[in-house]
């Protein structure tokens, strides 16, 4: 191997890597703004706080709570970011928080998020008579 | 020209790898930063003393640490940093203040209730 073909190697792998590393970056960075976010928020929420508090706290940060109060259970605020999900817990009397939990994801990859995404597609595709919704039966798969 | 296309596939095979690999690197720190904050708990647990306030505990339990789960009940507190493992601050009802904190291991249940 001569002096060129050596120098073209090393940038062939340059080339490379540096692709791998733009792309990623480009993906992660709009996650990790949100990751700051959510999880700066969830830190100023504090057992005791009222509802009224903790909506404010949340609305200025432009997070929406979902609320997944089950029937006859305690109200609930649920927001998530790519990381982790977190869930406030509030005293069906006086309206206060009573828990604050932080449930850590398993890390999804990118090919992951394209699986899914695909498979979401799919699904979703009138023509596909892959997936068949029996409502007498339920949600049944045709082989 | 087989060498140009050998060439490209590499290209896009070992991008492809390196994208995975790092997507993948970069999604592990910000969970094992917050694992690292939730183990501090079982140290904090210690520092909380009886006569202390309710909001001395969540001051304590917060600085420079992140419970995976916390609660409140009419007489006492609960901080988990993992599933298994809990610090319990019982309080005075009357007061609130602290009469007593221990941590101690949960017996695994079933499921994840997050009631």
């Amino acid at each position: 191997m001569n002096k060129d073909q050596l120098q073209i190697r090393l940038s062939y792998w340059q080339r490379t890597l540096g692709m791998a590393l733009i792309v990623t970056c480009f993906v992660l960075l709009a996650e990790f703004w949100s990751l700051t976010t959510h999880l700066a928020e969830y830190d100023r929420l504090y057992l005791g706080e009222s509802s009224r508090d903790v909506d404010h706290t949340l609305a200025q940060a432009g997070i929406h709570c979902f609320d997944s109060t089950m029937p006859q259970g305690p109200q609930k605020c649920y927001f998530s970011d790519p990381w982790r999900d977190y869930i406030v817990t509030f005293d069906s009397r006086n309206g206060t928080v009573i828990r604050k939990v932080v449930i850590i994801r398993q890390p999804v990859t990118l090919l992951t998020r394209l699986a899914n995404r695909f498979a979401a597609q799919e699904v979703n595709d009138p023509s596909n008579d892959r997936f068949r919704v029996d409502l007498s039966r339920g949600a049944t798969r045709s082989p | 020209m087989t060498n140009k296309y050998l060439r490209w596939f590499i290209f896009l095979f070992v991008s492809g790898a390196l994208l995975i690999i790092i997507d993948q690197g970069v999604w592990q720190i910000p969970n094992w930063v917050l694992k690292r904050d939730m183990v501090k708990i079982s140290s904090r647990c210690s520092q909380v003393k009886p006569g202390m306030s309710f909001s001395d505990v969540l001051r304590v339990m917060h600085d420079g640490a992140r419970p995976f789960d916390e609660s409140l009940a009419e007489n006492d507190m609960h901080f988990f940093w993992d599933a298994r493992h809990e610090c319990r601050v019982e309080l005075d009802g009357t007061r609130r203040v602290v009469v007593k904190a221990y941590a101690y291991d949960v017996q695994p249940s079933v499921g994840f209730n997050s009631n």
